[in-house]
């Protein structure tokens, strides 16, 4: 019976049958119709969250792939990435489409989150939306760094070196916190298996929870409008299925197109192997995501006023961030003066961490 | 209604007792539910601090995994002319031996005082710097000459014997 049935239908009606008999398949699709998109001038921001949703399926399918070869060991993992670049069979390009992936998903989600920040999405209801995302980017940045140590090539080791030693400047449990990351301390394979365990396990795990409730509170909230175009009293919208998801696909087939003739074209290098005897080399530096903060901590004083520079550097760094965490209180869209004052801290926060960037790739 | 009919008397259906939780009723200042519910809440803090020990001491790392030593010996003096220097490991420590261009020999501990990166001799600019974050020392005393390290780089005593040059902690026995 089964059989003659399925002869009758063509095999996807088949198939859409068999699983909405399982799964709300139609409710999903009916809710997918049902949502809309504000269309507007400022709408191009919307497509930045598809972007980075791109990317996380890109830097989790080519981490897995790196898997397969990488060996996380102080000694062996130099070689073993070595063997990924010059050896494998394109290894060169899931290498390089992992790192150069890690680098271009940080600076979209930057810039989903001044675009989201600009258009005051921040406010009520979405504040929890609001901080998954915060919540998103400090993941982001805790698997560059750790990430960052895997090659095991010198630029690796004294970033780790220098990155744990500014947590463990933190008063009171600094030191604590720099010895339980570190696993002992030096940095060393107790370091290694520990950074190794947190990019690949922990904060996978992390990333997926907090990225399922940022994508589960746009769908209760449905996607913000600008201040502007609540106030219009003829608005555009667009279906999200099929309109916003087919432009959708066109832009993650632009941007891989792009991601892959940047990876093609400038490969991402690996430095030379580490000596732990060794000085830091002329002309260190993080990633261009940790330079502002990088920047902030190198033109600090030895001491200011009564406090120890470096501690004042990372009080004013962790005060600058915490503004992000506390906008969708301050800001409330109550109080228009206010609502002024934000913006105005966005752009004087965006210009300084591009000032500071800039000066740190100045070395 | 049968059976109403056969006996010809209207059965009375008996409801069990209820029973009433509020703790107006009872007189109580709180509720079962409350009580119960505020019972799994300390339990399940109690069993969370009793795992978290166990969990927390095999994650900590070993209390100290440093190498140390009394005495190395660098190499033959020869090897180090005068303007000259080397970064080396005692035992866990970084260290750095300079042979100035005046003839002194200083060693210290590498380690920048500011954030822990490692320091190197600039022979053309006659200091100590660490690229890091710029810190700059005296490469005679290891005092901090500009940038942000809080303090000067810790000592290590450099002396010739038999013609090699021996490197020890500042104080006989003490850490380096």
């Amino acid at each position: 019976m089964a059989f003659e049935t399925f002869k009758k239908m063509n095999l996807l009606k088949f198939g859409y049958d068999w699983l909405n008999q399982r799964v709300p398949l139609e409710a999903a699709i009916k809710f997918a119709t049902k949502k809309e998109v504000p269309v507007h001038k400022h709408s191009i921001w919307y497509y930045m969250g598809g972007i980075c949703m791109l990317f996380v399926v890109l830097q989790l399918v080519t981490g897995l792939l790196l898997m397969v070869h990488y060996v996380p060991s102080y000694e062996g993992a130099y070689q073993s990435v070595m063997a990924i670049n010059n050896k494998i069979p394109f290894g060169w390009l899931i290498r390089s489409m992992h790192s150069w992936g890690a680098n271009l998903f940080i600076a979209i989600l930057v810039i989903h989150m001044f675009s989201t920040y600009f258009m005051k999405a921040y406010r009520s209801p979405r504040e929890l939306t609001w901080f998954s995302g915060l919540g998103l980017i400090g993941l982001a940045m805790v698997f560059g760094f750790t990430g960052y140590l895997l090659p095991m090539d010198e630029m690796a080791f004294f970033a780790t070196k220098v990155g744990v030693d500014v947590a463990g400047e933190a008063p009171f449990i600094g030191e604590l916190v720099a010895n339980f990351v570190r696993g002992g301390e030096e940095v060393g394979q107790a370091t290694m298996n520990r950074f190794f365990l947190i990019h690949v396990c922990a904060l996978p795990a992390a990333l997926m929870g907090a990225l399922g409730l940022h994508l589960l509170l746009i769908q209760i909230h449905g996607i913000s409008e600008p201040e502007y175009f609540k106030k219009l009293s003829i608005k555009k919208y667009e279906k999200f299925f099929p309109d916003f998801i087919m432009n959708d696909m066109f832009v993650w087939g632009g941007v891989t197109l792009l991601f892959l003739a940047i990876v093609c074209l400038n490969p991402w290098p690996l430095g030379p192997t580490i000596d732990p005897s060794a000085p830091a080399p002329i002309g260190i530096k993080p990633e261009w995501y940790f330079l502002s903060q990088f920047q902030v901590l190198k033109l600090m004083p030895s001491q200011f006023l009564f406090f120890e520079g470096a501690h004042v550097a990372m009080a004013i760094i962790g005060a600058a961030a915490s503004t992000m965490v506390l906008i969708p209180f301050l800001d409330t869209g109550k109080n228009p003066t206010i609502s002024k004052l934000a913006t105005i801290w966005g752009v004087v926060f965006l210009i300084a961490l591009g000032v500071l960037t800039y000066m740190g790739l100045q070395v | 209604m049968m059976m109403m009919m056969a006996t010809g008397q209207e059965e009375k259906i008996e409801t069990p007792p209820t029973f009433d939780y509020s703790a107006e009723t009872a007189g109580e200042t709180m509720s079962r539910r409350l009580f119960m519910g505020g019972m799994i809440g300390v339990f399940g803090a109690v069993m969370a601090a009793v795992a978290a020990g166990p969990l927390l001491s095999y994650l900590w790392p070993p209390k100290s995994t440093a190498i140390k030593i009394d005495k190395l010996v660098l190499g033959k003096v020869a090897e180090f002319p005068a303007g000259t220097s080397k970064n080396f490991k005692f035992g866990s420590i970084p260290a750095l031996f300079i042979h100035s261009p005046d003839g002194s020999m200083h060693a210290f501990n590498a380690t920048c005082s500011h954030l822990g990166c490692t320091v190197q001799y600039q022979q053309a600019k006659n200091n100590i710097y660490c690229a890091c974050h710029g810190g700059t020392y005296d490469p005679a005393t290891g005092n901090v000459v500009a940038g942000p390290p809080p303090e000067g780089l810790h000592k290590l005593l450099a002396s010739v014997e038999a013609g090699e040059i021996v490197i020890r902690p500042e104080k006989a026995g003490a850490k380096a």
